[in-house]
């Protein structure tokens, strides 16, 4: 009897949340009840990270100050031509009389988990309802395109990683403009591009960035460079595989964007 | 005897919460499909041995919370849990009078149960395992047992729980 109860529970919920997205909220509530077990989880890193930080000889930090010091110097160098840059941007968009491109707002949030679960690509990220995160904003690293999230709940939220399964992203090739939707494998360091024509122009290295066509993403973020291309003439389509620029596994802070046209809209 | 029973119950959770903690515990991207079944094993270790606590309704509803910690689709883990249970009532007796060996079979045969069980819901939804190191976790769940096995009776002593 209690079989009976808990199977058709539990299939019914597996159901309800393969069909819909009706079970998200439901989930949120959820999350805040296991946030202590993810709190524990997290310990043995953040531990890691501080005692790493207190054993740092003096040589060492100065090193790193000097080194930070120095990519601060060569960054600013490159914001200036940026900003002008930009500038020159805004006034041909404005001479084209087309629509004005808004910048985009940044927040730094921490990678608290990896997901476990080997079916899914996910990770838990240390900002949630509270510091305004939204479904489906985008989040990148240092490098490029990281993913989306997925769910909210008041502390914490999470994001699915560009290489999930279930994830696509329409990118465009920086080369040439041609377009495509890249979708993950499932694997860590692999992406494809489906349906591509055989004739379409993709090469070996090409840098494929975000096409922000679909409005989910802002255009322009990187995503991955084209690794193998596999030309089959029996095939219907080009097989494509990219690897992601951004460091899926290693880096611990990512950014959350909120894209410009969000901005002007709320 | 009810302060008994709310010992052996505060015993039982802090193990759960445990395990819990260990499925979501950080790993090396290489040794991801190594990574146990622990809470798959502990459920197990409960429910053979003291089966008047830990019945398919835990189970259920520790699967839910792993569903929840790991993402994936609620219920899934639910599901799997709430079967191994429900399977363990018609081998109570037999694994409990198994020699060693034996009994590792058993524990084998529980877990990858367990994971064919969640292999086949996945490959319903369409993200079926994408490589057989899936079925590695089973193995090293076993390779486990034995500590899992003396660590739990190690603690029962110091909760006095018989």
């Amino acid at each position: 009897m209690q079989l009976v109860v808990a199977i058709l529970l539990a299939a019914g919920l597996v159901f309800w949340d393969h069909h819909s997205d009706d079970l998200t909220r439901f989930r949120s509530h959820l999350s805040v009840v296991v946030y202590p077990v993810q709190w524990v989880a997290d310990l043995p890193s953040k531990w890691m990270n501080s005692t790493n930080r207190y054993w740092y000889s003096v040589d060492k930090l100065k090193g790193e100050i000097k080194h930070l010091r120095q990519e601060q110097l060569i960054n600013l160098g490159k914001l200036q031509k940026l900003s002008a840059l930009e500038a020159e941007n805004h006034r041909l968009r404005a001479l084209l009389q087309s629509s004005d491109r808004k910048n985009d707002t940044l927040l730094i949030a921490e990678i608290m988990q990896v997901d476990p679960d080997p079916f899914s690509q996910q990770v838990l990220l240390s900002k949630g309802n509270d510091d305004e995160v939204y479904l489906g904003q985008p989040i990148i690293d240092e490098n490029g395109l990281v993913g989306s999230i997925v769910e909210i709940s008041p502390i914490t939220s999470r994001a699915m990683l560009i290489t999930d399964v279930s994830h696509a992203v329409p990118v465009e090739n920086t080369r040439n403009g041609s377009r495509a939707i890249a979708v993950g494998t499932g694997e860590a360091s692999r992406l494809e591009l489906q349906h591509v024509p055989l004739t379409a122009d993709f090469n070996e290295g090409d840098l494929l960035v975000t096409s922000g066509l679909g409005g989910k993403y802002p255009p322009g973020y990187p995503v991955g460079k084209v690794m193998k291309k596999i030309y089959d003439v029996g095939a219907p389509f080009l097989t494509i595989e990219l690897e992601p620029v951004a460091k899926l596994g290693k880096s611990r802070q990512i950014l959350l964007i909120k894209p410009g046209y969000k901005e002007s809209q709320s | 005897m009810t302060l008994n029973l709310a010992k052996t119950i505060c015993a039982i959770s802090i193990t759960f919460f445990i395990g819990l903690v260990l499925t979501i515990m950080p790993m090396p991207t290489h040794f991801q499909w190594a990574r146990p079944e622990w809470i798959t094993l502990i459920l197990i270790y409960w429910a053979l041995y003291y089966p008047n606590y830990v019945g398919i309704m835990t189970a259920f509803f520790l699967g839910i919370m792993v569903d929840v910690l790991s993402g994936g689709l609620l219920g899934q883990t639910a599901l799997a849990l709430s079967l191994v249970a429900f399977s363990i009532n018609f081998v109570r007796v037999k694994i409990r009078t198994f020699r060693h060996w034996q009994q590792a079979l058993a524990i084998l045969l529980l877990v990858a149960f367990k994971q064919l069980i969640m292999a086949w819901l996945q490959w319903i939804v369409g993200h079926p395992p994408t490589s057989t190191l899936y079925w590695l976790s089973s193995v090293f769940s076993v390779m486990l047992w034995p500590v899992l096995y003396l660590f739990m009776q190690a603690y029962l002593y110091q909760f006095n729980i018989r």
